[in-house]
């Protein structure tokens, strides 16, 4: 037959535009908008344009003879149809939220399919339950009288979702022979004829649209594709709307989290400022009222306490108001969910609603309450400060006249600003902790104090460096005066070792203790430097990477004063006050620690009555002001016009000097040692 | 000694640190490297001058020269430098030499005892033990070999 053989070569000239345009956006196919006409069958073709002017596909539509767009008619109506449809797409292709689509599905093209009333419904993925986006005509709705309608099999809108294609009831007949519990409500309204068809682009159902008239309708095929394209139209506009929906999510998402991460960057500064923890806690307190919540506080485990450190709000007559009410009603430590509680638990809490029963709960009485309540607490969250696995306190978020809630997904960002603050208090706790060992350490290297030496006077000093010029505490230089029992002798050191830290400290205490022990054993003083040595070596296991310079002096004293023999192990130079004139004790010898034979001399002198020994280390000699030194000779000139003071206002004139010298900082420890016979 | 006029040959900047030391790579005999460091050698220094030392002492030259004339500043820092780079050479049986220059280096080097420990490549000002003789009222002893030394 002439007809149908001209129909297929019209319907496959028309699947293959749309498979063309699928595949190259034909523009040149898109762009054409025409008829063949084959006898009796009437088949039209129009490009489906999409956002940007590109086809998004073609409407190939068959207009059997008979039908409601007869042949005859077929010129006028069905131009008006694809005016319309085209119409409908335009529009669809502008509305960005699932919303307006649904409203165009319910006014426009309900108009053109000249349906009485329409209902738009989406469906979540996986959700047995379909939302209605837009329904008109609602007085009187029997498919679907609610906002939100479970997807049950033996109704149409439910069957359309679950089948996949399209349910047609056509009159009141075929209501009541087809869904006969759900035909009085069907046909309710004068409703006669209704559609349901399902909202589907590829394998993604989207939900379901359903057309209703107020008259029987006969669906032909030409009719039925013509509802199916609709309905395909306002899919496609639904996917692509659900599409966009999800990418500006995730674009929120994205910024929102960068936005975190720039607030946690700030506070984690903030916590990192040179204040005491309580001035850190209150500054982290008022940074997260300026963004994250209404209200803010920080509590501290202390000792068996919890403490509020901090509170704050954006408006000081609030806080003052919370201070006020807080010292009239001191917290319950056991109330659910407060700071105290999650402070000791470690436990985070999320309060996305505060129940007015809760405040009628914690309130102590009828002021309390009223009190409470005209703080307008509207959510709060409440998370520990953890560390290592122990809670120091915890961060409580409150919103309030924002109007704001709080929710299970802020836990993640508040407990991450809860743990910046942990971190910087635990590493200030930490801080101090090794200032405590370092001061500890340090202690024990030097003697507590000097022993009295007949007719002698000793002073000891040591300074550490100001602690905001280094971060080692334990420095290696040291002081010492001990007794040889036997022979009435008595040794004085100084030593500097190479380095600070730790491993100075030990080399430190191996040289003291060694002093002791060999000065002890009557050794004469290069041979306990020699034992000294020999430790050191073995401590150092044959590295040369530690060393020390030691200077070490034995005094026998008598009534004419005191009888030195002085040996130096690459020290710097004893100095001898002697009526206001310094003489500088040089004597050759190897640094320690280093080489198995140290070449170390010794030197004797005798100090009178009221004569002065200096030994210390170069802390002293090598104090900096820019680029310029302290020296020896400055420290000579200093000695010189200390002669006559004690041995202790020698000892501090020379560390009030070096203080002096570096505005009152020291760069470098310090140790000195002033030995004065008496007269 | 390097003329100040000489353009260094190869020049790394110290990197980062406030107190810049620059190290000076030549080799003029085969068997020789030699490192002039220019600058302040102290703690916040000395990794820049390990790790150049290192480089070259790879190499595996024969005799190793550290120039320490020309440093504005060294501290113990230093000494650990040369000790280090002596026992790495001692260990693999080649050598370390300095020169120390009249400044710093020198006054540093005879305080510590370390001028006769070290072949010393340029004669210094007179020792200062001769001058100091003079202030001992009792002399010295040199007590190398002598007593129980352990």
């Amino acid at each position: 037959m002439p007809g149908t053989e001209e129909l297929v070569a019209a319907a496959a000239w028309a699947y293959g535009l749309r498979r063309k345009s699928g595949v190259t956006v034909g523009r040149s196919a898109a762009e054409t908008s025409d008829r063949l006409s084959c006898g009796r069958v009437t088949v039209s073709c129009e490009p489906l344009p999409s956002e940007g002017g590109a086809t998004s596909g073609v409407l190939l539509r068959e207009v059997p003879e008979g039908d409601e767009l007869a042949p005859g008619d077929a010129g006028g109506a069905g131009r008006s149809r694809a005016r319309g449809f085209q119409r409908l797409t335009e529009q669809l292709s502008s509305a960005a939220t699932p919303q307006e689509i649904g409203q165009l599905a319910a006014t426009t093209a309900a108009t053109l399919l000249e349906a009485d009333d329409c209902g738009v419904y989406t469906r979540a993925p996986d959700s047995d339950v379909l939302e209605s986006l837009y329904t008109t005509g609602t007085s009187g709705d029997a498919v679907s009288p609610f906002r939100r309608v479970p997807i049950r099999p033996g109704r149409p809108l439910s069957d359309a979702v679950l089948t996949a294609s399209p349910v047609w009831l056509e009159d009141g007949d075929q209501w009541r022979s087809r869904y006969p519990e759900m035909a009085s409500a069907g046909v309710s309204g004068g409703h006669q004829a209704c559609v349901c068809l399902p909202l589907r682009v590829d394998d993604r159902e989207l939900g379901a649209v359903v057309f209703r008239f107020r008259r029987p309708r006969v669906f032909g095929s030409g009719e039925r594709g013509f509802l199916v394209a609709v309905a395909s139209l306002c899919a496609q506009a639904l996917d692509r709307a659900r599409l966009y929906a999800a990418e500006s999510d995730a674009r929120a998402a994205a910024e929102r989290e960068r936005d975190r991460m720039t607030f946690l960057a700030q506070a984690s500064q903030l916590m990192e400022a040179p204040l005491s923890v309580e001035e850190r806690l209150q500054r982290l307190a008022d940074f997260a009222v300026t963004g994250i919540a209404d209200w803010s506080a920080v509590h501290l485990v202390r000792a068996d306490r919890v403490e509020q450190i901090a509170v704050a709000h954006l408006d000081p007559e609030k806080v003052a108001f919370v201070e006020e009410l807080e010292r009239r009603y001191p917290p319950d430590p056991e109330a659910e969910g407060g700071a105290l509680q999650v402070a000791r638990s470690g436990h985070p809490v999320v309060m996305t609603d505060v129940a007015d029963e809760l405040l009628v709960a914690s309130a102590a009485d009828a002021t309390h309450l009223e009190l409470m309540r005209a703080l307008g607490l509207r959510s709060a969250i409440v998370v520990p400060l953890l560390v290592r696995g122990r809670s120091l306190g915890a961060l409580t978020l409150v919103h309030a006249e924002s109007g704001r809630q709080f929710v299970e997904d802020d836990l993640t960002f508040a407990g991450q600003l809860a743990a910046t603050a942990a971190i910087a208090l635990d590493n200030a706790a930490l801080y101090e902790k090794q200032r405590t060992v370092a001061h500890t350490l340090q202690t024990a290297l030097l003697p507590s104090e000097l022993p009295d030496i007949p007719g002698m006077r000793c002073a000891g000093r040591y300074r550490p460096p100001t602690p905001e010029l280094t971060d080692v505490w334990v420095g290696g230089d040291l002081y010492d005066v001990c007794q040889d029992d036997e022979r009435g002798r008595w040794a004085l050191t100084v030593a500097d070792v190479c380095g600070k830290g730790p491993e100075a400290a030990a080399l430190t205490a191996l040289i003291r203790h060694t002093v002791h022990a060999e000065v002890n054993h009557g050794h004469r003083p290069t041979e306990v430097l020699r034992w000294v040595n020999a430790a050191m070596l073995r401590d150092n296991a044959g590295s040369r990477a530690r060393f020390a310079t030691v200077v070490h002096a034995h005094l026998t004293v008598d009534e004419t004063g005191a009888s030195v023999r002085l040996v130096n192990g690459g020290h710097l130079p004893a100095l001898v006050l002697r009526s206001g004139r310094v003489e500088s004790v040089a004597v050759a010898g190897t640094l320690l620690g280093v080489y198995r034979y140290p070449k170390l001399s010794e030197v004797q002198m005798h100090i009178g009555p009221g004569d002065t020994l200096v030994l210390y280390t170069d802390g002293v000699t090598e104090a900096r002001r820019g680029h310029e030194w302290y020296g020896s000779e400055r420290l000579e000139a200093l000695l010189a016009s200390l002669d006559g003071g004690s041995a202790d206002d020698i000892a501090d004139g020379i560390l009030a000097d070096i203080c002096r010298f570096q505005r009152g900082e020291l760069h470098d420890d310090v140790a000195v040692l002033v030995a004065q016979a008496t007269a | 000694m390097t003329g100040p006029t000489e353009p260094p040959p190869d020049t790394l900047p110290a990197t980062g640190a406030a107190t810049a030391l620059r190290v000076v790579r030549r080799q003029e005999e085969p068997d020789r490297m030699e490192l002039v460091l220019h600058g302040e050698l102290d703690i916040t220094t000395f990794p820049i001058a390990q790790r150049e030392i290192s480089s070259v002492q790879d190499q595996r030259p024969a005799i190793l020269v550290l120039d320490m004339a020309e440093l504005a500043y060294l501290d113990s820092s230093g000494i650990r430098l040369v000790l280090l780079a002596q026992q790495h050479a001692d260990d693999s049986g080649r050598k370390v030499a300095v020169r120390l220059g009249d400044g710093q280096a020198r006054r540093l080097f005879d305080m510590l005892g370390l001028a006769d420990r070290f072949d010393v490549l340029d004669a210094g000002p007179a020792i200062d033990a001769d001058t100091d003789t003079a202030r001992r009222p009792d002399g010295t002893a040199d007590d190398r070999g002598q007593g129980s030394s352990p």
